[in-house]
């Protein structure tokens, strides 16, 4: 570790390792460190990408491919299903080799990377950000940086150090707990992702089982953090999953919170730019934000990388970062935060309904115009709720 | 009483129950304290605390007593019920 850099990343996921391979390649000296022992370990996610969003950052690789999906299947409380075929190619990824070889990435385009060393907090001179203060092997050392970038997850400290106001409202927080598990095959179909939106299973959230291939999968679920007072949400997974899949075993039990508030507002200041998962760049339906965060990553370091070449790296000139994201992101999710809060509103009959609405229709002949069509025949209420997506005209297309 | 100097360069204690290192009677103030036996180390609970008060590190999540104002937001949104507040009379919630 040297006294000085250009840029320092803290993070080393997805979003983090994007970021440190754009700032090498263009030639800054960077950092890149990660507080956990190990890159991937312990995986915290459901892990399905899509694979054109995906494929700009990485090489399809059979080494993190645990599964292609060729169906979603959206599954009410009664146990009836919508097949929906994916909109891009969907893979479901095995993040602690996905997540080693975006970091290898950094590493071979120049980034020094480093883990269990661990950002304690920020240097500041005045509003700007000049730095972290870093603790290796129980020694901690002030490090100097022309820009900070925090990639630290939903529990980023770093951006809130610098000042920025990262925390969620429990109403835009998920509460995420899954099961990697062995000896499900022929309970699970190894090319389809099912979801359960069932209230009792998950509240304000939903369930997941993903193919994992070997017979394993990943299941998971979601639950809203402001209904999580009288719940515990390993008891509803494991309620759900000794049903289920009562001779399964359990390889692994994961957890985590995602912010789904579809993005900060603010996720730069002076010296600073936050991405990833601690910029709330997750999808503010599916709380999923691999790829985002990665995305998220590539558009703030277009800015930042010119910001640190030009020796001027203020709050105006990162403002740019925002813009980007908004320009990009801004409408979609703003509509995906609405049909989240819309369907967390609904009564499970409801869902129910729509579900088996949904499951009579031939599918795969019809556009997502004729599907909403047939449903707002079959329900006009969904109508009236749905007016503001139909104006922003998102889902009529 | 395990010491921890991750918050700003001072000495913090920091409670923790699997140590019995509660002196619950003698606290100031309402705190959350954290069962190690029962923590995933997942970090959902930093994620929304208003004070910064939760750190995560490799191998333990740590509550700065310091900072915690015993809001206990945190407590509703441990997936496996690993938080716990505890009262100024050592009384838990």
């Amino acid at each position: 570790m040297k006294p000085r850099y250009d840029v320092i990343v803290v993070g080393a996921g997805p979003a983090g390792s994007v970021a440190a391979r754009r700032a090498a390649e263009a030639g800054l000296e960077t950092l890149l460190i990660e507080k956990r022992q190990e890159i991937g370990a312990p995986v915290r996610c459901a892990e399905a990408i899509g694979a054109e969003l995906a494929g700009q950052f990485i090489a399809a690789d059979p080494r993190w491919i645990d599964a292609r999906i060729r169906y979603f299947a959206i599954h009410s409380a009664h146990g009836e299903a919508v097949k929906l075929p994916p909109a891009e190619p969907t893979l479901v990824v095995n993040r602690k080799v996905f997540d080693v070889e975006l970091a290898h990435l950094a590493a071979h385009a120049g980034a020094e990377v480093l883990t269990r060393t661990m950002a304690v907090g920020v240097m500041k001179a005045g509003d700007q950000v000049c730095g972290v203060r870093i603790r290796q092997m129980g020694v901690e050392t002030e490090v100097a940086a022309r820009l900070v970038v925090a990639a630290d997850g939903a529990e980023s400290q770093v951006a809130r150090w610098a000042g920025l106001k990262t925390a969620s409202p429990l109403a835009d927080y998920y509460i995420g707990i899954e099961y990697y598990l062995d000896g499900v095959a022929g309970r699970i179909d190894p090319e389809g992702c099912e979801y359960h939106l069932d209230s009792s299973l998950a509240p304000g959230g939903y369930l997941w089982a993903f193919p994992k291939g070997e017979g394993r999968a990943n299941v998971g679920l979601v639950i809203s953090a402001d209904r999580a007072r009288d719940v515990r949400a390993i008891e509803l997974l494991r309620r759900f999953v000794s049903c289920r899949y009562p001779d399964a075993g359990v390889l692994a039990t994961i957890a985590g919170g995602i912010p789904v508030t579809g993005g900060l507002n603010q996720t730069v200041m002076g010296g600073l730019v936050v991405v990833g998962d601690a910029a709330h760049q997750a999808d503010p339906l599916t709380a999923g934000g691999i790829c985002l965060g990665m995305v998220g990553a590539d558009l703030a370091m277009q800015v930042a990388i010119e910001a640190v070449k030009a020796g001027d790296v203020s709050a105006g000139r990162l403002a740019e970062v925002d813009r980007l994201w908004q320009q990009r992101f801004g409408r979609m999710h703003a509509a995906l935060y609405k049909i989240r809060k819309m369907i967390t509103c609904w009564e499970q009959a409801k869902i129910d309904e729509l579900v088996a609405t949904a499951a009579s229709l031939p599918l795969e002949q019809m556009s997502l115009g004729k599907v909403m069509l047939s449903l707002f025949r079959k329900h006009p209420g969904l109508l009236l709720e749905a007016r503001t997506l139909i104006a922003t005209g998102l889902i009529m297309k | 009483m395990v010491l921890c100097s991750l918050g700003y360069g001072t000495l913090t204690p920091i409670f923790s129950r699997d140590e019995n290192s509660m002196n619950a009677p003698t606290l100031p103030k309402a705190v959350v304290i954290v069962d190690d036996e029962l923590c995933l180390r997942c970090g959902a609970c930093v994620g929304v605390c208003p004070s910064n008060g939760m750190f995560l590190l490799d191998t333990r999540l740590t509550i700065e007593v310091t900072i915690c104002r015993g809001c206990a937001v945190c407590v509703g949104v441990c997936p496996v019920g690993a938080l716990t507040l505890i009262q100024p009379g050592g009384e838990s919630v």
